[in-house]
C-alpha cells in the first residue's frame, strides 16, 4: 500500500505544475557512511569543520535575558547548541531534619525548536524510513536524548556539588524556604546538551536574585510569604516603606572554586577523544565520557556511557581536559558576575 | 596486586601535604551544608506579590506608560508600540526561525517543512486534534496543510504570579492548577494563528505536504497574539519554502474605561502590557456600564486585507471602531 502511494505521489508530481511541486526525500546517510565520512577527518586529527579534536566550540553566555517573568535567567550557546534557562521560585515547608535548607529542582524541555525529531510534547517522533537509520538511535549512547537521564544527571550535579549553600535559601527557620525551580529549554540541539544545560543552570543560579519578602500573618497559622516586588518600569508617587525595602535583593554567594563545570567527550575509533561533539559526531561515537570538575581540581562527577573499554591513561587524559575547560569557563562566569 | 597490598599503597598515597589543610577544612565545613538527596520541601506554593493597600492603585492605570524592556524606560503615548526587536535565522536546525520582542514580550517561532504526509494522516472534517494546542485546516482537494502550535515556555512563559491568580488555588506550585487555563489559551492562540496565517500562503503549490509552525512564548507581557503572528510570518518568509502573498502583521489594542469626569470616553491603548490587558478584561466583566475589552487585528499591509479580527469583552461601537 505504501508503494502504490509512493507511485501515486510520483505521478502527482510529474503531471502537476512541476515548476512548483517539491518532492522531499529524507536521504540521510546510513551509519557506516557517516563513520567513513568522519574517519577521513579524524585520521588526520581534525574534524569536518576544521576544529581540532581537543577544542570546544565558542561558548557564549547571556545572563538576565528574561528579567520580567523569572528571577534569574541565561542563554547559553555552545556553537550552535542553544539552551535558555529560567528560574522561578516557590516557597515551601522544609523537612524536619533540615529546617534551614531550601531546595533545587531542575527540568529540561525539548520541543520542535530543538530539532525536527521531537514533537510538541518533547518526545521523539518515530522514524518512517529504513531500518538502518533507526539502528543508530539505539546503538550509540547519544543516538537520542534521554531527557529524564539528563535531568537526573544535572540535578544530581547541582545538589551534590558545593556550589549552593542551602541555608541561604531559608526564609523562616523551620517554616518556609525557597524552592528554586530551574527550567532549561533547549532552543537548538546540535550536540553536547549536558554541557550546555549544566552551564545554563549554573549561570542562571549566578544570576538569581532572591527578592525581599514580607510575611503576611492574616491567614493565621505560620503566615504566607509574599514578595515585595521592586518598582521597575514605573515609579510610584507615594512609596511606602515596604517598597523601599524592595530593593533589598539578595544574590546567592558563590565561592570561586566551587562551580561545577562539565566537559563531554566522545571516544571514537578506540583512542581518539573528540571533545564537545556536534550532533553528527555524537550519533557515531561508541563511548561518551562526561567529567564534571571544579577549578580546585575536585571531581564532582564522572560518567562513562557506552560499552567501549577505556584505559586508565585515556581516563586521566579526559580529566585533564576537563580541568583545562573548567578554568576557562570559570573565568567567563566570574567576569559576567563582576560585570552585572 | 593482591588486594591488601594495593590498599596499603592507596592509603599511603592519600595523605595530604600540610599546605593543603586549610583548604580541606573549608571543604569539610561546606560538606556539612550540602543538600541531601532526599530532603525536599513540602506544600510548595507560588509567592504572590504584596497587594497594595490603596484600592486606587490597583484599579487605575499608572499615569505614564513605559516602553522598552528594562530600566531605561522612556514614556510612550497611548497609540505607540513598545520597543520592537526582530531577528531571523537564529535557530540553525529549523528551516526558518524568527524572534520578536515587544518590550518584555518575547516570542520565538520555528518553521519546519515542507514534509510529505500520507493521505491517511491528512485531517478530514471530522478530525480530533488530540490534547494540546494543535489545529488543522479542513481538508481541501488540493493544496498543502499548515500546522500551527503555540506553547508557553514551561513555568516561566506566563508570570507565575499571574497563573496563580487565574487558577483557583495557589497552593501547590505544580502548574497543574494553572495548567488548564494556560492550555486553553494555547489552543486558542494556535487557532488564531492558523486563521491569520493561512490566507497569506499559497498552499496549492505544495500538495500533500505539511508545514509545521511552532511558536514558543518565552515571556508573555501582553500582545502575545500580535507578536506570535508577526513572528510566524517572518519565520515563514525566512524559511523560503512556500509562496507568500504578503507578510502578516498583527497587534492588540485594549480599551480601558477612564476615570475622568467624562463618562463616555474610554482610553484606547495600543500594544497593551499584561497589566493593561488584565485591567481591560476585569472592567469588561465587572462594570457593565462602561465595558472594556481587547481587540486584535491581523492584516496584510500591501494587500490591505484583514486576516484576523478578534474582540474580547464588550464595548460600544465607537470605541470598537476606534
Amino acid at each position: 500500500a505504501f508503494f502504490t502511494q509512493l507511485c501515486a505521489f510520483f505521478v502527482l508530481c510529474d503531471f502537476k505544475n512541476t515548476k512548483n511541486a517539491i518532492y522531499i526525500q529524507k536521504s540521510t546517510p546510513n551509519n557506516t557512511q557517516k563513520q567513513a565520512y568522519l574517519s577521513t577527518f579524524t585520521n588526520s586529527n581534525t574534524r569536518p569543520t576544521g576544529r581540532p579534536l581537543h577544542t570546544t566550540r565558542p561558548t557564549t553566555i547571556l545572563p538576565s535575558i528574561l528579567s520580567r517573568n523569572t528571577h534569574g535567567s541565561s542563554l547559553v550557546k555552545i556553537g550552535n547548541t542553544q539552551v535558555l534557562t529560567g528560574i522561578t521560585l516557590l516557597v515551601g515547608h522544609p523537612g524536619p531534619l533540615t529546617p534551614t535548607h531550601g531546595d533545587v529542582d531542575l527540568s529540561i524541555n525539548l520541543s520542535p525548536l530543538s530539532s525536527q525529531d521531537y514533537n510538541v510534547a518533547g518526545r521523539l517522533l518515530p522514524i518512517v524510513t529504513e531500518g538502518e537509520m533507526s539502528r543508530s538511535r539505539t546503538t550509540s549512547p547519544r543516538g537520542y536524548v534521554d531527557v529524564h537521564a539528563l535531568e537526573s544527571l544535572v540535578q544530581r550535579i547541582l545538589r551534590t556539588s558545593s556550589l549552593l549553600n542551602p541555608n541561604e535559601l531559608c526564609i523562616q527557620v523551620g517554616l518556609s524556604a525557597w524552592r528554586v525551580q530551574i527550567t532549561c529549554m533547549v532552543l537548538n540541539h546540535d550536540g553536547n546538551l549536558e554541557d550546555a544545560c549544566l552551564l545554563g543552570a549554573v549561570s542562571a543560579l549566578l544570576d538569581l536574585k532572591l527578592p525581599a519578602v514580607k510575611i503576611d500573618m492574616k491567614g493565621g497559622g505560620n503566615g504566607v510569604v509574599q514578595i515585595v516586588s521592586p518598582s521597575y518600569d514605573h515609579e510610584e508617587d507615594d512609596m511606602t516603606e515596604e517598597t523601599k525595602d524592595a530593593n533589598r535583593i539578595t544574590k546567592l554567594t558563590i565561592q570561586k572554586g566551587t562551580i561545577p563545570i562539565s566537559l563531554t567527550m566522545g571516544i571514537y575509533d578506540n583512542h581518539k577523544i573528540l571533545v564537545d561533539m556536534t550532533r553528527e559526531e555524537e550519533v557515531v561515537c561508541k563511548g561518551v565520557v562526561t567529567v564534571v570538575v571544579t577549578t580546585t581540581g575536585e571531581i564532582v562527577s564522572l560518567t562513562k556511557c557506552g560499552g567501549l573499554a577505556m584505559s586508565p591513561e585515556d581516563m586521566a587524559a579526559c580529566v585533564h581536559l576537563a580541568i583545562g575547560r573548567a578554568k576557562e569557563v570559570e573565568e567567563l562566569l566570574l567576569s559576567l558576575d563582576e560585570a552585572s | 596486586y593482591p588486594l591488601s597490598v594495593s590498599y596499603q599503597i592507596y592509603k599511603n598515597k592519600i595523605i595530604p601535604p600540610k599546605a593543603k589543610e586549610q583548604e580541606q577544612e573549608q571543604h569539610k565545613m561546606s560538606k556539612k551544608e550540602r543538600m541531601s538527596a532526599t530532603a525536599t520541601l513540602t506544600n510548595c506554593y507560588t509567592p504572590l506579590p504584596v497587594e497594595f493597600k490603596t484600592a486606587k492603585q490597583s484599579k487605575e492605570l499608572p499615569q505614564i506608560r513605559y516602553s522598552g524592556d528594562g530600566a531605561a524606560a522612556t514614556p510612550r503615548t497611548n497609540h505607540s508600540l513598545r520597543r520592537l526587536c526582530l531577528s531571523t535565522s537564529i535557530l540553525p536546525n529549523s528551516t526558518g526561525s524568527a524572534l520578536v520582542e515587544l518590550g518584555h514580550t518575547k516570542v520565538l517561532c520555528s518553521v519546519h517543512g515542507p514534509r510529505p504526509i500520507t493521505s491517511s494522516s491528512l485531517p478530514s472534517t471530522s478530525s480530533n486534534s488530540g490534547g494540546g494546542g494543535g489545529s488543522h485546516n479542513e481538508f481541501t482537494s488540493s493544496g498543502g496543510v499548515l500546522h500551527t502550535e503555540v506553547r508557553f515556555a514551561p513555568k516561566f512563559g506566563i508570570r507565575p504570579a499571574t497563573l496563580a491568580h487565574s487558577s483557583p488555588s495557589t497552593i501547590d506550585g505544580n502548574p497543574m492548577g494553572g495548567g488548564s487555563s494556560s492550555q486553553e489559551e494555547e489552543v486558542e492562540l494556535s487557532f488564531q494563528l492558523q486563521n491569520a496565517l493561512s490566507p497569506s500562503l499559497n498552499l496549492t503549490s505544495l500538495p500533500k505536504c505539511v508545514i509545521d509552525v511552532f511558536v514558543v512564548v518565552l515571556q508573555s507581557d501582553g500582545n502575545v497574539v500580535g507578536a506570535a503572528i508577526t513572528a510566524a510570518s517572518l519565520a515563514l518568509a525566512d524559511a523560503n519554502v512556500v509562496e507568500m502573498f504578503d507578510l502578516v502583521c498583527a497587534c492588540s489594542v485594549a480599551a480601558v474605561p477612564s476615570h475622568d469626569q467624562n463618562k463616555e470616553q474610554m482610553n484606547i491603548l495600543a500594544d497593551p502590557t499584561e497589566e493593561e490587558t488584565m485591567l481591560a478584561m476585569m472592567s469588561s466583566s465587572s462594570d457593565k456600564n462602561k465595558g472594556g475589552g481587547v481587540v486584535t487585528l491581523a492584516l496584510m499591509p500591501n494587500w490591505k486585507e484583514v486576516t484576523l479580527w478578534n474582540q474580547v469583552g464588550c464595548m460600544n461601537a465607537t470605541s470598537s471602531s476606534d
